[in-house]
């Protein structure tokens, strides 16, 4: 099957914001004022301390929001139907309904969205769905100054089995961010990516 | 109406669980004795008696003034009737609820749902799905299918005509003003010869039957017709609730979206041909259709983001770079399609498609430019055009039909409103018609006015006595109105049709509409081999 650019780029982004959604179900509610200025800081969000950051993550409004989060992987759900099997679109048709009766069921559904979508056939979506978690992973972990060495061994493998599925440009790409991993040559993968996400020439 | 809530084939054990409902009840009616209790048991065991017996008549009971599918066909084998209602009679009324439930419950879990133009932003609504099934013969069948065949040939030998030597227009057998100032006529299709004359490539005709059992077509549809998702989902919802009936004896329809992947590759003169199916996106009615088309087919559903054309070629982004597009189906109307011929403010198209398509490099299914084949004011002229073109008569008769641009027919038409359908002539999906005899006074007169400043936008046909069938109402099995949709698939070395289609059922006591849109629903469509029972 084709694998459209497109798809590519769907379930790339629905592996990041399962991804942040998760992490940010992990920390809400924020308890320490220190705590969420680091998160806050890292994600350049309008907040000072746990309470306003607790506000902005629950303000449906807010781009950071739980909310907007969710309604980006729901969009991407969406746009993804003609190429995920049916039975697990149904799966995650009801579980985002689930969501929307509920906000509060939004941490658990993410998590079993998850599951679903690693259990998807396509070897090559699933790759680009692990490559968006890891992305997001990577990029938090750059921003609060956590650990990466284990982000970077699963990156590792990943850009290898997408080597051998024909995405040729990303080990080179890749080697220079195993390097040095800073901001710089994460953000100058991250662009990497998004090109493969706008090829259309050979 | 026979209502059943009693199991009426139960069996001699357990009786007192068996009738634990009418006891309940009379319990609760009236304070007795328990010499009156054993006196209502006895009444409610009469009572089962008598109701195993009538069962038996289940659909006879209906008694219609209308043709029964199900019991008026002399073709059909009477045991057809009598193998469907054994298995109803085996449910109560309210188990055969919960079944209907239970499908409603797998389409909203599926995902099987469209959504309604102009209503709120949001809401999707599943399609009432009725598990008592239509039944066709297999020897009606044959003729359905032969007049569907020779109609659409007929139908693309017209539509090769008038985009080319418009011979059927010279020799005055329509008139040529209709057929090249209407609004689906596509001048860009002038003189441009496709691969084997096919224009539509998937098509429906909408079909009816009258109090006589005969066919009528009452619509043609040769732009983007839908609803053939919905004919295999109510199969696979048929097999689920009655595998035991289902699978004997009743045609197959599982191999559609297999024939349509092969008649569209058909259509192209490429090898292996790369086919894609274009959908506007998420926010179309039948966005649902057109993934499940693409996933059955195993093909790409792209939207506009996802094609370029380059040096007439039109070209898919994949994640391995570009690959070069030989077929598409498309489901955006003719308008859409290409920014740079149509309507040059559509995001939904494809900028070049038009140049890529004339120059030959992909086939559009189907082409642009069908949808003056398939307007109501044109329909009236395709007996002729079977005749002119295939020198055949027609299988299938149309209904009869009142072009109101003739003055004659204006004149009758107004006259006798409330006997009459009228009909938008470039209309869909059961607006903007008037069903006389149910409308009031206030309607026809505003009906009259329209119809006074823009005569040549109606036709009007005289109300059929529609066939019914047994369809499970709140008020029990109670007959409704029925047509019938078969699609039709077409290339240059043959014509398809699997057997049977999408049939739909107005909902409502007495209603005629029978559009999804407007609160229709469908049933599973079986043909049967009558001889093979």
């Amino acid at each position: 099957m084709i694998l459209l650019s497109t798809n590519a780029q769907n379930i790339f982004w629905l592996g990041r914001y399962l991804t942040r959604i998760q992490y940010l179900c992990s920390q809400f509610p924020f308890k320490t004022n220190e705590l969420a200025l680091d998160y806050a800081h890292a994600f350049c969000l309008p907040a000072f301390d746990a309470s306003s950051l607790n506000e902005l993550i629950l303000d449906n409004e807010q781009p950071a929001s739980f909310h907007q989060h969710f309604l980006c992987a729901k969009n991407n759900i969406h746009d993804l139907r003609g190429v995920i099997s049916a039975q697990s679109f149904a799966e995650l048709n009801q579980l985002l309904q689930q969501a929307e009766q509920n906000a509060g069921f939004i941490c658990d559904v993410c998590e079993e969205c998850n599951d679903v979508l690693e259990a998807e056939d396509d070897e090559l979506l699933f790759l680009f769905f692990s490559l968006g978690q890891k992305m997001e992973q990577f990029d938090r972990q750059l921003r609060l100054n956590q650990d990466k060495s284990v982000t970077l061994t699963q990156l590792n493998h990943l850009i290898d089995r997408l080597d051998q599925h024909g995405m040729c440009s990303l080990p080179e790409v890749w080697e220079e961010l195993k390097k040095q991993p800073d901001r710089m040559n994460y953000y100058h993968f991250s662009d990497h990516i998004d090109s493969l996400f706008e090829l259309d020439r050979l | 109406m026979l209502k059943e809530t009693i199991d009426t084939n139960s069996s001699n054990e357990n009786y007192a669980d068996r009738f634990a409902l009418p006891i309940a009840e009379a319990e609760e009616k009236t304070e007795t004795t328990n010499q009156q209790q054993i006196g209502n048991i006895q009444q409610a065991i009469n009572l089962n008696i008598d109701a195993q017996q009538a069962s038996h008549h289940l659909l006879k009971q209906m008694n219609s003034v209308f043709f029964n599918e199900m019991t008026d066909d002399h073709v059909l084998s009477p045991e057809t009737a009598e193998k469907i209602e054994d298995w109803l009679s085996q449910h109560s009324i309210y188990q055969l609820e919960k079944l209907n439930e239970t499908a409603k419950a797998h389409f909203l879990y599926q995902g099987i749902t469209f959504a309604v133009y102009g209503e709120k932003s949001g809401i999707d609504r599943t399609i009432p799905f009725d598990l008592i099934p239509r039944v066709i013969a297999k020897q009606q069948w044959s003729k359905v299918a032969a007049g569907c065949t020779q109609r659409i040939q007929a139908l693309n030998l017209f539509l090769a005509d008038i985009y080319n030597q418009q011979n059927i227009l010279k020799e005055g057998l329509i008139p040529a003003v209709q057929v090249l100032s209407h609004e689906a006529y596509q001048p860009v299709m002038m003189n441009h010869r496709l691969n084997g004359n096919i224009y539509s490539q998937i098509s429906g005709i909408d079909i009816v039957r009258d109090c006589k059992g005969e066919f009528f077509v009452l619509e043609d549809n040769l732009r983007t017709p839908s609803g053939v998702s919905y004919m295999l989902e109510s199969r696979k919802m048929s097999q689920k609730l009655m595998p035991e009936l289902c699978n004997q004896h009743v045609a197959n329809i599982e191999l559609y979206p297999q024939l349509l992947r092969d008649v569209l590759a058909e259509n192209s003169k490429v090898d292996c041909p790369t086919i894609v199916v274009l959908t506007p996106g998420r926010y179309n009615s039948a966005y649902y259709e057109h993934s499940f088309l693409a996933r059955e087919m195993g093909v790409p559903l792209v939207t506009s983001r996802d094609l370029f054309v380059e040096n007439d070629k039109v070209y898919v982004k994949t994640i391995r770079g570009r690959q070069q597009v030989d077929v598409i189906y498309r489901r955006l109307d003719d308008g859409f399609l290409d920014p740079l011929s149509f309507r040059p403010d559509s995001t939904l198209g494809v900028a070049g498609l038009m140049s890529a398509y004339l120059s030959g490099n992909v086939v559009i299914a189907n082409a642009p430019g069908t949808g003056v084949a398939d307007d109501k004011s044109i329909y009236p002229y395709v007996d002729q055009m079977i005749a002119y073109y295939l020198n055949e008569k027609p299988i299938l008769s149309n209904v009869p039909t009142y072009q109101c641009r003739e003055a004659e027919a204006l004149d009758y038409v107004l006259a006798n409103l409330d006997q009459l359908v009228v009909k938008e002539a470039q209309g869909s999906g059961g607006y903007g018609m008037l069903i006389g005899p149910k409308a009031t006074e206030q309607e026809i007169d505003l009906f009259k006015m329209k119809l006074m400043a823009s005569p040549s936008a109606y036709i009007a046909q005289p109300t059929l006595n529609l066939s019914v069938a047994p369809t499970l109402t709140s008020q029990g099995i109670a007959e409704r109105h029925i047509d019938l949709r078969p699609f039709i698939l077409s290339s240059p070395e043959r014509i398809e049709i699997v057997p049977g289609g999408l049939t739909r059922v107005a909902m409502q006591q007495g209603s005629l509409v029978v559009n999804s849109s407007q609160g229709g629903g469908i049933k599973d469509t079986w043909v049967i081999d009558e001889y093979s029972i």
